[in-house]
């Protein structure tokens, strides 16, 4: 062998192995696999044309045949093609069998669940096997009924920020279990003298398509003014609502409310007011382990009349902060809308409580805020007016744009736009309150903008005391 | 025609030439001067007619009374001399039946006519001396074990002192002269099966039963030069050999002694073969092996001839035996060398002391190697290797795996009209070698793999010239713990390359001197590529490259001319590619099921899991990060840098090529691991296998360039460096030693496929399927891609096993289903994941997490992102276990993979998709087992979660009915009648798939052929003996 192709070979392995060497440095970077990472926590979200079957459970209807309780699904179809779904009362054992519904385009179904089946509280199933719709529940109570949507999605987790016990009044949690295995749930809540781990409270066996109550106020947290509460499943997923019978602390009245699927960084609300007698209390909780600062900025206001900067509150790990905004004295009289921020922490569960004058009394209404992932420039409402309702729906512009938008009637033929409400201004970050016309009573709605916006309503309620009743609508 | 002397007995002396020389004429000058009155002389050439001529002018100047004939033909000695018992006849007076080479004293035959008489024998033969120097011996009788074996009783060069001058009763004598009555040889004759060595010891064998003596005559003299090897290089002497010595032993050896001579014959040879292995001559001991398995398909033959020789049986079977040397003829032949060995070496205190140090060193070395594998695979070897990683048992039975590779069904998983890949039939085959135990032949592919690449190191280490550097070459393959490393981890695949990569080396760079060898090694490799293709498809990615590799060290390091190097390195890399397009070509039709697809990924993922992103620090570990010393076995590293400095010389082309084999594969390797290409290379492990055989081959070279390159040169940068590199090797061999601790090279004692026993046998529910989704790397077998590392296979319940997850069908219409099952659950289109699969019998979804290879607790893989949320989130999936090593789900509306469906169920049949089945509750269903018969009422729908095909059939009340497809990818049958039904697989025998196996083996055999050396039996084309009468022994015209 030549010593020149020595050489020749020597320096052209040296320089391979050099090259694989500087190759090699630090170290691959290992990659999970994914089938597709779970969309961020949302509101429950009215699915594509794409789906195959969308399930929608409704975390639970007070249907225990007393005078004048009970509750009803509502399953609309908002598109021009039939739907087929198979609705589940999930008591376990005790469910009734399962019932299909045909509902025709632009066409709502009405289930009285109290009609199917018997139970303190009754977690319901609606499993959309063929064409895409909105089911949203509306529970009845003698003190007045609530819409609150059905869930898209199920969660090992659920938060909720403002609750209380405070005067006797009554705080249920509901717990809905849709699959067909157990999910073992692990309860802490916080109060105004912290965080509180009841052992009771731990390892609840949540049986596969049933629904749980827990409640809150005799044996835990009794008499709290302040309660946030947190739902950490060790197996399984579920779902989670709250019913609310106000009977003190300043508020009164019913409500039934989704809980938050995670923590957030941003949380919309639309409807706020400020006036005499009016109470708009923000709470907010932290469930994560490190303090978290938000700002909290009104919508809507004219720039002269609002405060220039963000509100700024402390949330303390694991526990909630109060903010009542009409107290503070910052903002003036009248409607806004709300953004609170934790400025990119994914931290916080929003709950706004709005008390208003009804009559003699008063009546409260709580509504989880918006994600940050959920403002549409569609929504539905499958829960529509029984009566010409003024400022039935407010509207907050997200973004920093004037957009425009149209309410419309949901008929077999399509959308209709309402009279009067089409083709409405709305500014850049602005609010907009809309009187919804006698044309509107009994029709599902739809409400389109150019941009994304976030939709309330606020419905007259139907029995036991007067006032409103919020709930958000059900963005696309 | 002439008239023989009446007063003598008439001798025709029987000569069969072949490609005639210079020795022919003291042959025929030989015979020309005997004082014999009587002598005839028969020429019988064979071969070439244009042999014939010279024959004739050489016969004519000094034998003109010798008959010339042409026999068209090479038959071989004994045959040949059959023919002349046609040319002659009469059986008055003698047969002297003679070699070409063999020149007789004037009065041999005088001698041997005596002594004949005197002795009443039937066979004689003269003292054979070696040609050119007639003072030495060459062949005074030959010696015969019970086993057939031969001892020539004299040493090679022995001088002839007259100490064998006796008149002896031999068992046998060489052909290369012998003196037979005409009588005895009309009534024996040459066996025809004998062509080439062998025809002697069954001749005289033969006599011997008859009662005939077979005498050594000293006093007659021949000189024999004994040439048959170098005259005949077409020839496999060896096999040969061995095949005629075991049909003489199982044909001619009383029925009462057969049995245990042939246990004898197999026990001897296998200790044999074991020696052999370790001092390097186990080829012999291989060929005999050979030939007693060879007896099998050659039994009705052997039948046939023991029913002939009864007849001829007169002599008790125990006084044959007698004339039969005791113990071994080897034995006593090693004996006589070693004794004569002392002699040498008293004598001129020669080389020989060196060469027996060298011999024990080798044994050494292989003891020590071996010593270290059992001692490392003690418990694997007694419990059974683990099932982790690719390592699962293989199953079934040889005969399941034979008659499901005979049928165009794939019978694993979804299933499907497909050919199954070879590898089922060779498990299938290889099953029925180790009698059919799977479970032995499981250890045995998987333990014996190491020592199959040691073996091959050693091969390679012997082109290193240097007894040092082959056996720390061999000694390598432990050093280097990439092999101890893949079988701990389950990673067979590696495993299988590592061991197979050392034979492929020695393939590509080997260069036979002649023909018949380049096609032995030309066979043997394409073989060995083909055999691995069959389960590993991806070497025909690594052998190409290995080609190109070796080439390249080839052609820089090769010692010669450019062009010649070039040359060379050519050959080495177009060996390789012409071994890629046979391995394809032996593995048709399954290679051209995966080819078809037309995919990439088919060819570098079929049969494993595809690891990447291993990182730098766990390969140059060769995969045993973690484990106690592992990072010292980086430092064998450092040699394979340095042999490329310090090799000159002869050594130094070995030093390129391992020093490329590390530099161009652990290129190949890093690149692999970082996904740097646009297209997937597979499991980076299969590039660090020649990674390692070159690390070890380094070692080697290092090992054989010490000496002369290292320590006898001039003080400079070449002993610190040499120095350097010998310390690491040194530090580096720590590394293994602890790995054989605990006698399972530290295998993970649980693993998936044990956990997964908790799903239930013989579910009363019914035959089921389970679904494996998750991390590719994690999964353990084959799977479909999902994309984004993530991928699912199907298997059938019960055990796993290799058949069901090492390959994969090209994908279907059901496999697509599923694919798009799990694109709605990623899309959060479907709450309805078991639905979606209940038609495929799909009743547990897995979902591997730690597998305790790639993904260990203590360096676990994050699961796959959104899999187990998303799963959890179906409404038909239920939770069942959640260890830490998988979680299971089990499908709440799976339908049997074998159903009778009624109802809403039996309507939703005639529906296709997605949208459909999310709508069906499956919950009018009853099982139906394979083969089972069961009444059903009308209207009924039987269901099979297979894709339509026309071997699944249904009877109904014994009439076949008419399959259709259900839920757009499955088979349905209806039933408007009802019945009493049986559902089965009918087993096509489908004649097409029966020819292409039956090409397809008779390709295997045929290059099995070439590469063991078998050849075609050839004696008898061509011999156009001719048939007229030349010589009358009695007298008469």
């Amino acid at each position: 062998m030549s010593p020149t192709r020595a050489r020749v070979g020597s320096l052209v392995l040296l320089l391979l192995m050099a090259a694989t060497v500087v190759l090699a440095r630090g170290r691959a970077p290992v990659e999970p696999a994914v089938l597709a990472p779970l969309a961020a926590p949302a509101n429950p979200t009215a699915a594509g044309a794409s789906v195959l079957s969308q399930v929608w459970v409704c975390p639970g209807l007070p249907i225990n045949g007393g005078q004048g309780s009970g509750g009803e699904v509502v399953v609309l179809n908002p598109t021009t093609t039939p739907l087929v779904a198979i609705l589940t009362v999930l008591l376990g054992d005790d469910a009734p069998a399962p019932v299909r519904l045909d509902v025709a385009p632009g066409e709502r179904a009405v289930v009285d669940i109290a009609a199917l089946a018997t139970a303190r509280f009754a977690g319901v199933m609606v499993d959309i096997v063929e064409g895409e719709g909105i089911v949203e529940q509306r529970a009845l109570h003698p003190v007045g009924d609530a819409v609150a949507p059905c869930a898209t999605t199920t969660s090992p987790t659920w938060y909720f920020a403002d609750g209380t016990t405070e005067d006797g009044t009554l705080e249920e949690l509901i717990l809905t279990n849709p699959y067909a295995g157990s999910a073992v749930v692990n309860l802490r809540f916080v109060t105004t003298a912290g965080p509180r781990t009841p052992q009771a409270l731990q390892g609840l066996v949540l049986e596969p398509r049933s629904t749980m109550v827990v409640r809150l106020g005799d044996d835990f947290a009794p008499d709290e003014p302040m309660v946030g509460v947190a739902l950490e499943a060790t197996s399984g997923q579920f779902v989670a609502g709250r019913a609310q019978h106000y009977l003190g602390g300043g508020r009164l009245g019913f409500t039934l409310s989704l809980g938050a699927p995670a923590p957030d960084d941003e949380w919309w609300f639309a409807d706020g007011e400020i006036g005499p007698g009016i109470s708009q209390v923000i709470s907010l909780f932290n469930p994560t382990g490190a303090e978290v600062v938000a700002g909290v900025v009104p919508l809507g206001l004219p720039l002269d009349q609002g405060p220039l900067e963000p509100i700024e509150v402390r949330v303390p790990a694991g526990g909630v902060t109060r903010l009542d905004l009409g107290a503070l004295g910052l903002l003036p009289e009248g409607r806004h809308g709300l953004l609170v921020s934790s400025l990119g922490e994914p931290a916080l569960v929003v709950e706004r409580a709005l008390t208003r004058p009804a009559g003699d009394f008063v009546v409260t209404a709580v509504v989880m805020g918006v994600h940050r992932v959920s403002p549409s420039t569609r929504w539905y409402v499958a829960v529509g007016v029984d009566e010409p309702t003024p400022a039935g729906l407010v509207v907050a512009n997200t973004t920093g744009v004037d957009t425009r938008l149209t309410v419309s009637d949901l008929g077999p033929g399509g959308a209709v736009p309402l009279p009067g409400l089409a083709d409405l201004v709305l500014p850049a970050s602005g609010v907009l309150a809309l009187d919804l016309p006698v044309e509107a009573i009994g029709r599902p709605l739809v409400i389109d903008a150019d941009v994304e916006v976030v939709v309330e309503r606020s419905l007259i309620r139907r029995t036991g005391s007067e006032g409103r009743s919020n709930s958000l609508a059900v963005p696309t | 025609m002439e008239r023989l002397d009446a007063t003598a007995p008439p001798i025709v002396a029987v000569m069969v030439i072949h490609h005639p020389d210079v020795r022919l004429a003291e042959a025929l000058d030989s015979l020309a001067t005997q004082d014999y009155p009587d002598l005839r002389v028969l020429l019988l050439v064979a071969g070439d007619d244009a042999d014939v001529a010279p024959v004739r002018q050489l016969a004519a100047e000094r034998l003109p009374a010798a008959v010339v004939r042409s026999l068209g033909g090479n038959p071989g000695f004994g045959p040949a001399c059959n023919v002349a018992l046609d040319l002659v006849e009469g059986d008055r007076g003698f047969f002297l039946v003679m070699h070409d080479d063999v020149a007789l004293d004037p009065h041999a035959v005088r001698c041997l006519v005596e002594e004949m008489y005197r002795s009443n024998a039937g066979i004689v033969g003269p003292k054979l001396v070696e040609w050119d120097d007639p003072r030495r011996l060459h062949r005074v009788g030959l010696g015969v074990d019970r086993i057939g074996e031969i001892d020539p009783l004299v040493e090679p060069g022995e001088l002839d002192q007259e100490q064998h001058d006796a008149v002896r009763d031999m068992f046998a004598l060489p052909s290369a002269c012998l003196l037979i009555r005409a009588d005895l040889l009309r009534l024996l004759r040459f066996d025809p099966d004998i062509d080439f060595h062998g025809d002697d010891v069954d001749l005289c064998w033969r006599a011997h039963l008859t009662g005939a003596r077979v005498l050594l005559v000293p006093a007659a003299r021949a000189r024999h030069r004994s040439l048959l090897p170098e005259r005949r290089p077409d020839l496999a002497h060896r096999a040969l050999m061995a095949r005629h010595r075991v049909w003489s032993v199982a044909t001619l050896t009383g029925a009462r002694r057969l049995p245990g001579v042939l246990m004898r014959l197999v026990v001897v040879t296998l200790a044999e073969l074991i020696a052999g292995t370790v001092t390097g001559r186990a080829r012999q001991s291989w060929s005999v092996l050979v030939a007693v398995a060879g007896l099998v398909p050659r039994l009705p033959r052997v039948v046939a001839r023991r029913r002939r020789i009864r007849s001829l049986r007169i002599v008790p079977e125990g006084e044959v035996a007698y004339l039969q040397m005791r113990g071994s003829a080897r034995l006593q032949r090693y004996r006589r060398a070693r004794q004569a060995a002392a002699v040498r070496r008293h004598r001129h205190q020669d080389a020989a002391p060196e060469a027996s140090r060298s011999a024990a060193a080798t044994a050494l070395t292989w003891l020590v190697a071996l010593a270290f594998v059992l001692v490392g695979s003690r418990r694997l070897l007694l419990d059974g290797v683990a099932p982790v990683g690719e390592m699962l048992p293989f199953g079934s039975s040889p005969v399941d795996l034979l008659s499901r590779y005979l049928t165009p069904w794939w019978g694993s998983g979804i299933g499907g009209d497909q050919a199954m890949p070879t590898g089922v039939g060779l498990l299938g085959v290889a099953g029925v070698v180790a009698f059919g135990n799977m479970g032995l032949l499981h250890t045995l592919t998987t333990v014996g793999l190491l020592v199959v690449g040691l073996w091959g190191l050693w091969r390679i280490g012997a082109r290193l010239h240097s007894d040092v550097g082959q056996r720390v070459c061999m000694l390598g393959g432990v050093l280097v713990p990439f092999g101890i490393g893949a079988l701990a981890a389950g990673r067979w695949s590696a495993l299988v390359l590592w061991a197979a990569t050392p034979w492929w080396i020695d393939a590509i760079v080997a260069t036979p001197p002649d023909r018949v060898g380049r096609r032995r090694n030309l066979a043997a490799f394409v073989m060995s590529v083909a055999l691995v293709a069959a389960f590993v498809p991806a070497v025909l990615v690594v052998v190409p490259l290995l080609g190109l590799v070796l080439a390249l060290g080839t052609a820089l390091g090769h010692d010669g001319r450019v062009a010649t190097g070039l040359a060379a390195a050519g050959r080495g890399l177009l060996r390789s590619l012409v071994a890629v397009a046979g391995a394809v070509a032996l593995n048709l039709p399954w290679a051209w099921g995966v080819a078809s697809g037309g995919r990439w990924d088919d060819v570098v993922r079929a049969g494993q899991t595809g690891t990447t992103g291993v990182g730098w620090w766990s390969l140059v570990q060769w995969g045993r990060s973690g484990v106690a010393l592992a990072a010292l076995s980086a430092l064998v590293l450092v040699p394979a840098v340095a042999v490329v400095l310090l090799a000159r010389q002869g050594r130094a082309v070995w030093g390129l090529r391992s020093a490329g084999l590390v530099g161009g594969f652990g290129l190949v390797t890093v690149v692999a691991d970082r996904d740097m290409l646009p297209f997937p290379l597979g499991d980076v492990w299969w590039y660090v296998a020649p990674v390692a055989v070159g690390a070890a081959v380094a070692l080697g070279t290092l090992a054989a360039a010490w000496r002369d390159d290292v320590v006898t040169r001039s003080f400079g940068w070449r002993q610190p460096l040499g120095l350097l590199a010998a310390a690491a090797a040194v530090i580096a061999a720590l590394g293994p030693l602890l790995a054989a601790v605990d006698g399972r090279w530290e295998q993970p004692r649980s693993a998936i496929p044990v956990l997964l026993e908790q799903l239930p046998r013989d579910d009363p529910a019914g035959e089921y399927r389970v679904l494996f989704v998750g991390d590719e790397r994690v999964l353990g077998m084959r799977s479909w891609p999902l994309g984004d590392g993530l991928g699912f296979s199907v298997v059938d319940d019960g055990p796993l096993t290799t058949t069901e997850v090492r390959w994969l069908p090209v994908p279907n219409a059901a496999v697509r289903s599923v694919h798009e099952a799990f694109d709605a659950v990623a899309a959060d289109a479907t709450g309805r994941l078991g639905r979606l699969l209940a038609p495929l019998g799909v009743r547990f979804v897995v979902v591997p997490v730690l597998d305790g290879v790639v993904s260990t607790a203590e360096a676990p893989l994050e699961a796959p992102v959104g899999l187990l949320d998303r799963l959890g989130r179906q409404l038909d999936l239920r939770r069942r276990s959640g260890t830490a090593e998988l979680v299971i789900f089990e499908n709440a509306a799976w339908l049997p993979t074998r159903a009778v469906l009624t109802g809403s169920t039996a309507e939703a049949t005639q529906r296709a998709g997605a949208e459909v089945l999310v709508d069906v509750p499956f919950d009018e269903r009853l099982p139906l087992r394979s083969g089972a018969a069961v009444t059903v009422e009308p209207g009924a729908v039987v269901h099979a979660g297979v894709p339509r095909s026309a071997g699944w059939r249904l009877d109904v009340d014994g009439q076949p009915m008419a399959s259709r497809t259900a839920f757009g990818t499955v088979t349905a049958w209806d039933l408007p009648a009802g019945g009493t039904v049986r559902l089965r697989l009918d087993e096509p025998r489908d004649p097409v798939r029966w020819v292409i196996v039956a090409v397809q083996a008779s390709a295997w055999t045929i290059l099995a052929g070439l590469a063991v050396g078998w050849r075609r039996r050839h004696r008898r084309a061509g011999v156009t003996a001719p048939t007229e009468v030349l010589v009358h022994l009695d007298g008469t015209p």
